[in-house]
């Protein structure tokens, strides 16, 4: 338990190495056994925190703290950890993982041992940058989970795979650049302001004595430099070009991965970083992102309806719902932070769905193309109940996942005093939702529904009890995100990464009285979540 | 004058790739090409091995003092740094010359030539990176420059190669000059040719110095294939044998860059530099970071594009060598030797294997970059090196590249020019482009033809391997670093 973030971070590593070491037996089988075994193994691992008691008490625990090397006075430490923010993304990553293996069982069929070697290592570049707390080995998990994605679309994605990875790439890059720049920086004010080392715990510490100063330019300049990193792999509008090809030609365990965990990297910097760092410029800022997070939202759904291959109207959804996110982060109220966390986990399981559904289809027809389909829902019953409540789930309906994050954004949008015209932002996001609704349900309806019309269609077979695991996993944590969401948002606003945002932002929990209906039903949601699905279901 | 009273063991790691030298060269005559091909290349290796041991058992304690030679009339410093400048020259030259066999088979180059003057050049430059009185640099430059240029054009039967060593010749030649003609200009003025010593004070007052300095640098500047001297490096590498390619890549420059560094940190400690030298430098570094990265982008070309790479990071190497020079730095100039010397490194693995590969694998893959499609099928060890040394070269964790850049940039970061590391680090991001281009190539692409059957040698692979897992080893404990120098 002592080291329990340790092993989390190098299980998968090992495993990686494992199966590289066994390569040349091309015992494919073994390959897939281990990587499956690894993922299987990490998520039961990350599960076990959750019946400690400390665990709890919004610190950073189960980790290690190791001098890595020294920079003259300086030294760069390995120092892992978790809060509960960080254990609901590993869990989130972990669970995400085994459904990976699990949704590359029989679509990966070249270069096996490449393969899972590259999606090991990007798990643990992943828990990795969920469970760094030094500010250095951050950065150098941020920037490991490039390789591996770099490979994994541009190898085993589909035809235009060299243009849609290069261009990941290459924007990833672009953004942590200049977070590297920035992070010199702040290490240099650091030591100036004498800190031994750049731990978390810390710079955060220089950050509230006020240790470390810094003009409101360099203050500036420094929050646009992680955000902009951050924003890009969020993706925020207009950054998130990259993301359209990426998903597209990304195989699926990558689409599933990307969408439901390295997107949440972003947000899981702008919470972690930017905002108990740098908070007078995230709040100046604040307006500019909250619109170009009203934009994404709408942009993205917009385009999403405009799309004839499956995976790319995910792929714009996710611009939509990561919309979403930022919106709720920079709102700055207590419910528009943790509905921005519970979007993030129900965005992972939601469109993880989706792409994984995709898939599914694609293993057994070989296209993407609504056109190509319809009147599945009489060939592939049981696929088709599973994907429709997926579907729905996404779309935001009350009692699955979707509904609960959005609503929690919005409702902190609207009270948000920190926000001009925040009664702006929130009925311009609330329009998101209804356009999210309008093109996952065109997709239902052209690939589910009405009469089959192409020969091959009529034979498709059902899910095969691997799929079936996979599709009913996720299907299971929307219902209870949807219909409990208590746990989660207590955990959540139990972190250490609340605690500073709270106290660096000084967001005071808000005092409601009994007569005030609309504060009511989000005070309701902020401390006892499963009481807000049945107030709008009832009405 | 009186004979200066020489102590001969602290000679020994100089001593060493001289007599190796001269004695390939002897032994090639004596023997059949047969028996030279075999053991000229093993004495070689075995040379730069016993020098590098013998550098760290002679100088294992210049950290607290730096040893001057001859003690009488000190033309020779080895400080820590310096050290650890010639430990990497040896280190590079010891792989490469373990390519070399490969590298230079069926290539009509007699082995005991190669060989012997590849070992001189090395003497060369582990002198040039010690020396700290103008004449004798000069003379080092030339032991090495001589050598090289007889390197670059050994293989006769080519045009190109002839090509490139005449052009290195005559442009090295003017560079040299350069060199000299400051030199003259530094002794006009200072009345001593020494730029660093114990016993005097170097003061800088007018226009003449700056003039002499200037000329220095440019004679530097263009062994260290800096922008706007650069325009000689890419053909000169394109034409010549791949592993004397490598050798210019990265042991002549991490001599330069030594001599640089530690006549920079002489001229600060006497406050004898203005705002101006300093800007100097920062435009040299940024013209060699934008014109290396942007003009990489477009080669067709393996050698021609490692040679724009090379350029690019002399420039991010002159950034940290600009924190030596910073006149509103304080504190002692060593974090920045360090980063320096952590990324010298660093460097010089990440080309060793680079153009190691091209020259183990031979042929065609010494030419077209689009030769590389599909590698990861036929070689996937020479793929996996060289997909480890080009990321290495981008900057990515967890390698020794990361580190290296990270290290200089940190020290660079606390000058008041930390906007030219905001540059230097944007521009770095086009050289992803360009080097993931070419593992996009290798492991994404379909070959084009058949692949020419070219038969691995053990020391191909052991060379690249060490080379490989130094990368990775040194970017993931960084901390061996330390042990080690």
């Amino acid at each position: 338990m002592e080291h329990l973030t340790t092993i989390l971070i190098f299980l998968p590593a090992a495993a990686a190495l494992l199966i590289l070491l066994l390569a040349k037996t091309k015992n494919d089988a073994l390959t897939k056994g281990i990587a499956l075994a690894a993922t299987a193994l990490s998520t039961l691992l990350s599960l076990a925190p959750l019946y400690s008691r400390e665990f709890f008490s919004g610190a950073i625990s189960l980790g290690d703290s190791v001098e890595w090397f020294s920079l003259g006075p300086i030294t760069l430490t390995y120092t892992v950890g978790m809060d509960s923010l960080s254990l609901l993304m590993v869990i989130l990553t972990n669970g995400l993982m085994v459904i990976a293996v699990l949704a590359s069982w029989t679509a990966i069929t070249k270069r096996l041992t490449e393969y899972y070697f590259f999606l090991l290592l990007l798990h643990t570049g992943m828990v990795g940058t969920f469970c760094a707390f030094d500010i250095f080995l951050f950065y150098v998990f941020w920037e490991l989970m490039l390789i591996p994605m770099f490979f994994l679309i541009g190898v085993w994605g589909s035809t235009n795979r060299l243009y849609a990875t290069i261009k990941f790439v290459l924007y990833t890059l672009a953004g942590s650049v200049l977070m590297l720049v920035a992070v010199l920086f702040l290490c240099f004010k650091a030591q100036a302001a004498g800190a031994a080392n750049f731990t978390y715990q810390e710079l955060i510490q220089l950050f509230s004595t006020g240790a470390i100063q810094l003009t409101a330019g360099q203050e500036s300049l420094m929050f646009l430099a992680f955000f902009v990193a951050f924003a890009i792999k969020v993706p925020l509008f207009p950054f998130h070009t990259w993301l359209p090809d990426a998903h597209t030609e990304a195989p699926t365990a990558g689409s599933i991965i990307l969408a439901g965990v390295l997107l949440k990297t972003g947000a899981y910097g702008i919470l972690r970083f930017c905002l108990p760092f740098f908070p007078h410029a995230a709040v100046a800022w604040a307006p500019v992102i909250c619109w170009l997070s009203v934009i994404a939202i709408i942009y993205g759904a917009a385009t999403a309806i405009a799309q004839q291959d499956m995976k790319r109207l995910v792929a714009y959804s996710s611009v939509s719902h990561m919309g979403f996110v930022t919106l709720g982060i920079f709102a700055f109220t207590l419910e528009g932070l943790s509905g921005s966390v519970l979007q993030m986990i129900g965005h992972g399981i939601s469109t993880g769905g989706l792409f994984l559904g995709v898939g599914i289809l694609y293993e057994r027809r070989h296209t993407r193309l609504m056109a190509d389909y319809g009147g599945v829902a009489g060939v592939m019953k049981v696929f088709c109940v599973l994907m429709v409540i997926i579907v729905l789930a996404s779309a935001g309906l009350p009692g699955l996942n979707g509904f609960v994050g959005e609503f929690l954004i919005l409702a902190g949008t609207f009270l948000s005093d920190k926000l001009p015209n925040a009664w702006l932002f929130t009925a311009l996001a609330a329009t998101g939702v209804v356009l999210g609704a309008v093109y996952l349900l065109i997709m239902v309806q052209r690939v589910f529904f009405g009469p089959v019309t192409i020969e091959e269609n009529k034979s498709l077979p059902d899910l095969n009890p691997r799929e079936l695991f996979c599709m009913c996993a996720l299907v299971a944590m929307a219902f209870w995100i949807g219909l409990y969401p208590k746990p989660f948002l207590s955990m959540i606003e139990r972190s250490y990464a609340m605690k500073n945002i709270e106290s660096r932002l000084g967001i005071e929990p808000r005092e409601y009285t009994a007569v005030d209906y609309t504060s009511a039903a989000v005070s309701h949601a902020a401390d006892a979540g499963e009481e807000t699905l049945h107030a709008p279901d009832g009405h | 004058m009186q004979m200066p009273h020489i102590i001969w063991p602290q000679w020994l790691p100089f001593l060493i790739p001289l007599i190796g030298g001269i004695g390939v060269l002897l032994f090639d005559v004596f023997s059949n090409p047969e028996s030279s091909r075999k053991a000229c290349p093993a004495g070689a290796v075995a040379t730069c091995l016993l020098a590098l041991i013998a550098l760290y058992k002679v100088f294992a304690d210049v950290a607290a003092a730096p040893a001057y030679l001859p003690a009488e009339y000190p033309v020779f410093m080895i400080s820590q740094f310096s050290r650890d400048c010639i430990g990497i020259i040896l280190l590079g030259a010891a792989l490469l010359l373990t390519l070399s066999p490969r590298g230079i088979a069926g290539k009509n180059i007699r082995a005991g030539e190669y060989y012997g003057l590849f070992l001189l050049s090395v003497l060369g430059m582990m002198l040039m990176a010690a020396s700290v009185e103008l004449l004798t640099l000069f003379i080092c430059l030339e032991l090495a420059s001589l050598s090289i240029y007889v390197l670059i054009g050994i293989e006769k039967s080519n045009a190109n190669s002839g090509e490139a060593a005449l052009k290195y010749f005559v442009l090295g030649s003017f560079a040299s000059a350069f060199l000299i003609f400051g030199a003259a200009f530094f002794y006009g003025h200072a009345r001593t040719t020494f730029l660093i010593s114990e016993s005097h004070q170097l003061v800088i007052q007018g226009i003449a110095p700056y003039i002499a300095l200037g000329l220095i640098l440019v004679g530097l500047a263009f062994k260290l294939a800096l922008a706007p001297f650069h325009l000689y490096a890419p053909e000169v590498y394109d034409g010549a044998p791949t592993p004397v390619s490598a050798l210019l890549a990265t042991g002549i420059k991490v001599a330069g860059f030594c001599v640089l560094a530690q006549a920079l940190v002489e001229l600060r400690r006497w406050d004898a530099l203005d705002q101006g030298a300093t800007w100097a430098l920062v435009l040299l570094a940024l013209a060699s970071v934008i014109i290396g990265n942007c003009v990489a982008l477009v080669q067709r070309r393996i050698k021609r594009l490692l040679a724009y790479s090379s350029i690019a990071h002399s420039g991010y190497l002159l950034l940290g060598i600009v924190v030596l020079s910073d006149v509103a730095q304080v504190g002692t100039p060593q974090l920045a030797l360090t980063a320096i010397s952590v990324y010298l490194l660093a460097y010089t693995l990440m080309n060793v294997v680079s153009f190691g590969v091209a020259s183990s694998l031979g042929g065609r893959f010494e030419e077209e970059l689009s030769n590389y499609a599909g590698l990861a099928k036929s070689h996937p060890f020479m793929a996996a090196a060289l997909t480890v040394s080009l990321i290495s070269l981008t900057g990515l964790p967890p390698t020794v590249g990361f580190i290296g850049k990270f290290y200089v940039f940190a020290e660079a970061a606390k000058t008041s020019y930390i906007f030219a590391v905001a540059v230097a680090v944007v521009f770095s991001v086009l050289s992803a482009f360009y080097y993931l281009n070419i593992v996009m190539k290798m492991y994404m692409q379909e070959q084009e033809e058949g692949a020419p059957g070219v038969e691995r040698t053990l020391a191909c692979d052991v060379a690249l391997g060490v080379s490989m897992a130094l990368i990775l080893l040194l970017g993931i404990a960084p901390g061996l670093l330390f042990w080690m120098m």
